[in-house]
């Protein structure tokens, strides 16, 4: 566990220290290209080696006008640091190779979930914990063994991650939501309210909770306003709760995606996905699926993503496809349009 | 199939990715299809231990 906090420390610091490498600009390139210039001239001129010189000569002279100047090398914590490729568009060069070999590349070393045993019992409690993205081990624990009975949700960090948050549930009374420090720390109590499997807002000002798991729960969302400590129910726009396949914040903090479908034969409507406009608490029916003619989401708790503001991303059955894994494929949707992208097939670029 | 881990990174471009449970892996989003960068168990029978739900 030691090995995999320091390694995870590392990883940071080799991050930090290439975004912060410092980056020749234009005039510092030129300058080095005319001393550089300076110094084969004079190595010319001195007559010491002359067919050597000339062979510099030449290869200079062979490469163009600017030659290149080498960029400070990042601290050396992993083997082989990979350069970064554009983050605002798509690139087809190779991705990095492990989340411990590259510096820049790598998704976040770490993750965090709950921790316990595959079936636990009353008295085996679950525990908030950090662990390695790229091996799977524990590096830290976030939290104790909860109280005789009580049960712990699945934690959530915050986008800046600086903050996990997660609920306790225990006996009548509402789930005591509380939040504690990534890095670990004390943990404190931010909010008080009926509901679960709560999601961070992407800017960090609120919470929403699943109001329709809380005991004798409604069929909407509580959204919590952490500064202001005030909580809101918002109904879902279906009469009944069916089922919610998943629920994201828009990366904007302003809206929230919402899927929402049948599981029993016996349930006639379709899948859907809905977006709500946190500000007013206004639905809109977005896009509605047709398996028959295309992916639709497979059912599941967390079943939609919301990575940019034109692209959700869901799971769905394909058959016969070897994506993601087995038998399912993930599928991009532009909630304007409803334009569905399945990721993998031919032609086709996420 | 149940999705219980389903999120991706601040870039958009990577995404951890849990199923019923038992298996967790991450994927690369920059190209023309999804590539696996790592994949564990979520379910250490040795250790008797299970992850659950989560996120990046």
């Amino acid at each position: 566990m030691r090995d995999d906090l320091l390694k995870e420390q590392l990883m940071s610091y080799a991050r930090d220290g290439a975004e912060n490498a410092f980056q020749p600009g234009p005039a510092e390139i030129r300058r080095r290209a005319r001393r550089h210039y300076r110094r084969v001239a004079a190595l010319s001129v001195s007559g010491v080696l002359l067919a050597a010189g000339v062979g510099i000569g030449l290869g200079l002279y062979g490469r163009g006008a600017t030659p290149t100047v080498n960029q400070p090398q990042p601290p050396v914590t992993s083997p082989a640091p990979q350069v970064v490729p554009p983050s605002t568009a798509p690139t087809t060069t190779p991705h990095p190779t492990t989340t411990t070999g590259a510096v820049h590349t790598g998704p976040p070393s770490s993750f965090v979930t709950l921790v316990g045993p595959p079936n636990p019992s009353a008295s085996q409690a679950q525990r908030v914990g950090v662990v390695s993205t790229s091996t799977g081990k524990v590096i830290r624990y976030l939290s104790g063994p909860p109280a005789a009975g009580a049960v712990v949700s699945r934690p959530v960090v915050s986008a800046d991650r600086r903050w996990v948050y997660y609920t306790v549930s225990a006996g009548s009374g509402p789930p005591q939501t509380y939040r504690v420090p990534f890095a670990g720390g004390p943990t404190t109590k931010v909010a008080e309210t009926a509901g679960g499997d709560l999601v961070v807002s992407p800017d960090g000002s609120k919470l929403l909770f699943d109001a329709r798991l809380a005991p004798g729960g409604r069929y909407g969302f509580t959204i919590w306003d952490l500064a202001r400590g005030a909580e809101r129910f918002i109904p879902f726009p279906f009469p009944q709760g069916g089922e919610v396949f998943g629920y994201a914040w828009s990366p904007d903090s302003r809206q929230v995606a919402l899927i929402r479908g049948a599981v029993l034969d016996n349930e006639k409507f379709p899948t859907q996905l809905f977006l709500l406009d946190v500000a007013t608490g206004r639905w809109q029916q977005a896009v509605t699926f047709d398996a028959n003619h295309g992916p639709a989401p497979e059912f599941g708790h967390l079943n939609v993503a919301w990575p940019a503001a034109r692209r959700l991303a869901f799971v769905a059955r394909i058959a016969g496809s070897g994506k993601l894994p087995g038998k399912h494929q993930l599928v991009y949707v532009d909630p304007r349009t409803g334009k569905l992208t399945p990721l993998g097939s031919p032609g086709q670029r996420p | 199939m149940e999705v219980n881990l389903f999120d991706f990174d601040a870039s958009g471009r990577y995404l951890i990715y849990g199923v019923e449970g038992t298996q967790m892996s991450t994927w690369w989003f920059g190209g023309r299809a999804p590539i696996k960068v790592s994949q564990f168990a979520a379910l250490s029978t040795d250790v008797n231990r299970a992850y659950k739900g989560g996120n990046w």
